[in-house]
């Protein structure tokens, strides 16, 4: 069953592959950290399950989007030595990520922001030497104004998520889960453009071909319509959505990482509000002494939700994945209903 | 051994509190985070950093290890709820204490000090503990009427050996995460759990690594005790390590030390705010009291760490969003 599996994954043409994972995990070994995965009593008793919290909110810059950035910088460096820089466009933790890796690896680096984004996140990313271009919060604004960036400086665009090697890179963090621990019945994963989902959701499958991957996302993004479809149903042009997950924003999946979600990931996607992150990040900030930003407690929030209640209780087992941190101590939004 | 013949702890003692604590639901083993100088900023002086999350421990900081142990060693019959449990403490003991007990279904009083803030009463009235508050100098009075008149099991918050072998299980996890551990930074308060895990790695055979207690200049207990050869009473100034900030250190806290704590270094209160602010900024939620180990080897003052292995124990998580903010102003940078 596990040999046709992932037989049936290297003939569907994905954009990435569990090969391309494994080689990602070596590369990038070195260079991040292989975050811990914590676990709370109470949140196993309000859950009813036993959940796991893979921390990428203690990753190197804050958040998972290293390991993409990471591993297609190296990856360019690789094939293409003339290659002078990258650019992207990004809310936060891919800009700050693509910058660090960049920086890393000698090279410069453009980042193209909505003129929505926090302050700490535009902050972060120039000072890891990145150069900001500030665009409108749509997308369309965004992926224009990075097309004039690249043709103006030469600089390669690097995709948040529809890239084979940030999708690849992403999937190490699946294979570190499935290492760190055993058993798990169940992974849920944010999702926004589809890079983690994609990624987490290749590299556990060919582990553990029965896991479950569930999309956890902000009300609004509409993903279950399209999988149960198996059809993007999103309108266009492409949408913003207006949550406080602002890492979680594009309503849209990407090109590559579509195809990938639609075959891998359960039709039951767990859908959570505003107030519901808010709960969970609070959460998580009292009783786990983790800082999380709000796109990484959405995972908090899905598992708690009356829907993931009802699942099956063959899952007995179900990891989190806490995206990110990046989010300034006076912007924790709790704050002011206390 | 010197130093007062009565007041001693052997290996076994740590290694059976240690089983106890192993055994005990209201315990968990905390994580260890490993190699993290770079993200503290601290790459090119050639130390590797590695930080113990006690912050993580159940209640919130280290407290719940020794009393989990201070429990254990209590009779029987007062654990079958016909008697209560009487502690002194305006923080993260009383707020241990209230919470052990109601997981156990048992009742009991903190006296607190009666300029503590109100939500720590609030807290500990929410796990069914009852709280007296009253002018410092009457804490000792009161839990002596407790225990003299109604029969209460009186828990020292801090100067107790039980207690303080309940301690030294972090010691012995910090061993088994880092073998090779050279230098180890504890915050240091009443002096127990400093006390506790230096006894646990010295008594283990790791005679060569240095455990060093790390309390704020306001309140320099531990520190004016050495220079006194006695266990000190001092006047604290005010400090945002409030938990750090007993008025006196305990003769069994002051024995032990001086057996096994290799060293007292003080910081300011600029340097532990700026570690809270550093380790939000990394991720964790860390309250002064707890930062103070990060604020000591930040502040350069362990002396050359080059080339040295590590351990700074970050002693407690307990602070709200509003207090983070009225310290730390400015937005963190990642």
């Amino acid at each position: 069953c596990t040999r046709r599996l992932v037989d049936a994954m290297s003939v569907a043409g994905y954009a990435a592959d569990f090969k391309a994972i494994h080689e990602a995990c070596a590369r990038l070994a070195p260079l991040i950290h292989r975050t811990p995965v914590l676990t709370s009593r109470t949140l196993d008793e309000r859950v009813g399950r036993s959940v796991f919290l893979k921390a990428e909110s203690l990753q190197k810059t804050g958040a998972f989007k290293i390991r993409g950035a990471l591993n297609a910088v190296l990856q360019l460096k690789e094939s293409n030595s003339d290659v002078r820089g990258v650019a992207t466009h990004s809310a936060g933790n891919h800009g700050q990520a693509l910058a660090a890796a960049a920086r890393k690896c000698q090279l410069s680096c453009t980042v193209v922001v909505p003129n929505t984004a926090p302050q700490a996140k535009v902050d972060a990313i120039r000072g890891y030497g990145a150069t900001v271009v500030f665009c409108d919060p749509t997308p369309q604004s965004r992926k224009a104004t990075c097309e004039r960036v690249c043709s103006e400086t030469g600089q390669v665009f690097i995709s948040p998520y529809d890239n084979n090697d940030v999708i690849a890179g992403q999937g190490t963090l699946g294979v570190e889960f499935i290492e760190q621990v055993a058993d798990l019945d169940a992974i849920v994963v944010p999702v926004s453009g589809g890079g983690l989902l994609a990624g987490v959701a290749l590299a556990a499958k060919s582990l553990k071909p029965h896991i479950k991957i569930f999309a956890a996302e902000p009300t609004g993004k509409d993903l279950e319509r399209c999988l149960r479809a198996g059809e993007r149903l999103w309108p266009e042009p492409p949408r913003a959505l207006d949550t406080i997950a602002d890492g979680l924003r594009t309503q849209q999946l990407g090109q590559l990482t579509w195809p990938i979600a639609k075959d891998l990931v359960d039709q039951t996607v767990l859908s959570v509000s505003d107030a519901e992150t808010v709960d969970a990040m609070k959460f998580v900030f009292e009783r786990m002494k983790l800082v999380v930003e709000p796109s990484g407690a959405v995972p908090v929030a899905a598992v708690l939700s009356d829907r993931f209640r009802s699942l099956s209780s063959d899952i007995r087992k179900v990891g989190l994945v806490i995206s990110g941190g990046n989010v300034s101590v006076d912007k924790l939004p709790w704050m002011r209903t206390k | 051994m010197s130093g007062d013949a009565e007041i001693s702890i052997s290996f076994s003692d740590i290694q059976k509190a240690r089983r106890v604590v192993e055994q005990s639901h209201a315990v968990v083993r905390t994580p260890t985070l490993l190699h993290m100088q770079h993200r503290l900023g601290q790459q090119s002086s050639g130390v590797d950093i590695n930080l113990k999350l006690e912050n993580m421990q159940r209640s919130g900081s280290f407290k719940m290890r020794g009393l989990a142990n201070q429990l254990a060693g209590v009779s029987g019959s007062a654990l079958d709820g016909s008697r209560q449990f009487v502690t002194m403490s305006a923080g993260n003991y009383g707020r241990a204490f209230a919470q052990a007990l109601n997981e156990r279904k048992l009742k009991g009083v903190v006296c607190m000090p009666e300029n503590a803030p109100a939500n720590r009463s609030q807290l500990i009235r929410g796990y069914g503990i009852a709280v007296e508050r009253m002018p410092a100098t009457e804490l000792m009075k009161a839990v002596n009427r407790h225990v003299s008149e109604d029969g209460m099991t009186f828990l020292h918050p801090f100067d107790d050996m039980n207690l303080i072998q309940g301690y030294g299980s972090c010691g012995l996890e910090i061993l088994e995460d880092v073998p090779d551990v050279d230098i180890v930074l504890v915050c240091c308060g009443g002096g127990g759990f400093v006390s506790g895990i230096a006894a646990a790695i010295k008594l283990s055979g790791k005679t060569d690594c240095k455990v060093i207690a790390v309390e704020p200049e306001a309140a320099p207990s531990l520190y004016q005790s050495r220079i006194d050869g006695s266990p000190a009473t001092i006047k604290p100034r005010p400090t945002v390590a409030a938990g750090l900030a007993p008025p006196f250190t305990g003769k069994i806290c002051f024995e032990l030390a001086k057996q096994f704590v290799d060293d007292v270094v003080l910081v300011g209160e600029d340097e532990i705010i700026s570690a809270v602010g550093i380790l939000y900024g990394i991720g964790l939620v860390v309250e002064p009291s707890g930062a103070a180990g990060v604020a000591a080897l930040l502040s350069g003052c362990i002396g050359d760490v080059s080339g040295k292995r590590v351990v700074i124990v970050l002693t407690g998580g307990n602070v709200s969003p509003k207090e983070l903010n009225s310290w730390v102003p400015e937005n963190i940078e990642k």
